[in-house]
């Protein structure tokens, strides 16, 4: 009974830790790629004529892309990904609920110090992104970076997994929720909490064609 | 004595079945439901619509990329870029909105709240010379009173040589303090040292669009 329990954990635990050695695919022309590239584009474009600055997450190439008018401003590197509960990831979703950061109250400025400040080191590096419509990314490191949390979230999916199939109420979580959870370092998850705005729109890709 | 154990056996099936069902129904990394696995092989011209569509998307695309130069800045890093198409023209060490608050003390609840402002803009005046009139927070962070005397606002060589207005009283402007460029200090207007602010004022036109992230 215990070897067949350390063979389910294994099955189970196993690819998620494999997950941070995928590396993106190669470029291919298929058709479907094609297609995925099209629609990405397309939905690209009802944001680019704003002057507005919103984020691509290309699955695939493991990256976050933050642009505005179609150009590439900033890019942050995804170690590996998972989706928990699927659904369509296609569409443009918007910023709902991002974490609060609290503010220092400004004080009178001297000439050669720097008063209280928010700055980027002050940025969580585990947090959640609401967006609407029912979307939620997690934000994360990996098990070796932070080996303790990961654990404690394996265990809160579970359950919340098991209880959906037990029919117990899980109070916290909206079944209809497609979820996501990003590994990052934890440098790129605080550009990402700095650079998430209220609302910000964001576009979800899997195309594995070669980026200009 | 077989029935309990058997029933104990199908109990161990079942709670090993609901530890690893949720841990491996992800969807692995990289693996999608239209994209990854064996593709059947597909010529070029059955492609060509696709391609076409593509490229028509990537034109379209690339038309809102601004003809000239335009501005970039970093708010995390502070960083103030000068670009034209891909390539950068400057890099300028910035000093960018603090993030913090003040309180109004004639409205309870409402504040003052020092950030640069985020989103897509456009530079909207340039200054030479500028003064700088102080607003109502700049006299209540000091602990002092918001003079009724318009003329008590003016200050003269705070601003430095030149601002770019971009809209709502925010500038990009100079500075008394360098050793603060490269930090989080201003109430939302981005400042430069007086090198880096006379390229960009030279560079930027009325109308040279400004992202700020």
């Amino acid at each position: 009974m215990l070897f067949l329990l350390l063979i389910g954990l294994y099955t189970g635990l196993f690819p998620s830790l494999v997950l941070s050695r995928e590396t993106a695919h190669r470029p291919t022309m298929d058709a479907a790629a094609l297609i995925e590239a099209n629609r990405l584009l397309e939905e690209e474009l009802t944001l680019a004529g704003r002057p507005q600055i919103y984020m691509v997450l290309d699955l695939t190439a493991h990256i976050i892309l933050i642009k505005s008018r179609g150009i590439e401003l900033h890019r942050l590197p995804i170690t590996a990904w998972h989706q928990v509960r699927k659904g369509s990831l296609n569409g443009v979703f918007r910023l709902r609920a991002r974490p609060s950061v609290s503010r220092p109250k400004a004080a009178a400025p001297a000439e050669n110090t720097a008063p209280a400040a928010i700055e980027l080191q002050h940025m969580p590096e585990r947090y959640d992104l609401a967006f609407d419509p029912g979307l939620m990314i997690s934000v994360g490191q990996t098990v070796r970076e932070r080996p303790w949390p990961w654990v404690k979230s394996l265990v809160h999916e579970w359950w919340n997994h098991v209880a959906g199939l037990l029919g117990i109420v899980v109070k916290t979580e909206d079944w209809a929720t497609i979820k996501i959870h990003l590994t990052v370092s934890p440098d790129t998850a605080r550009s990402l909490a700095w650079t998430m705005t209220d609302g910000m729109p964001l576009i979800i890709g899997r195309t594995v064609l070669a980026r200009d | 004595m077989f029935q309990r154990k058997t029933g104990l056996k199908i109990a161990g099936l079942g709670l090993i079945f609901l530890i690893t069902v949720p841990l491996s129904a992800r969807t692995p990394s990289g693996l999608t439901e239209t994209i990854d696995g064996p593709h059947p092989v597909v010529s070029r011209q059955a492609l060509q619509p696709l391609l076409a569509r593509h490229a028509t998307l990537k034109k379209k695309l690339s038309q809102f990329t601004p003809a000239g130069h335009y501005i970039v800045v970093d708010t995390a890093h502070n960083r103030l870029h000068v670009r034209q198409g891909k390539d950068i023209v400057l890099t300028a060490v910035a000093s960018t909105g603090s993030g913090t608050i003040l309180e109004k003390p004639d409205q309870p609840g409402s504040q003052w709240v020092f950030d640069t402002p985020r989103g897509g803009f456009s530079i909207q005046s340039r200054l030479t010379n500028p003064v700088w009139v102080k607003p109502d927070w700049a006299f209540l962070e000091e602990g002092m009173n918001v003079p009724s005397n318009p003329a008590e606002r003016v200050e003269q060589g705070i601003l430095g040589d030149y601002a770019l207005g971009f809209g709502k009283g925010y500038f990009i402007h100079g500075t008394l303090y360098p050793r603060l460029l490269g930090k989080n200090v201003t109430h939302g207007c981005i400042r430069l040292s007086d090198d880096d602010l006379k390229t960009v004022y030279k560079l930027a036109k009325v109308g040279t669009p400004l992202m700020i992230f």
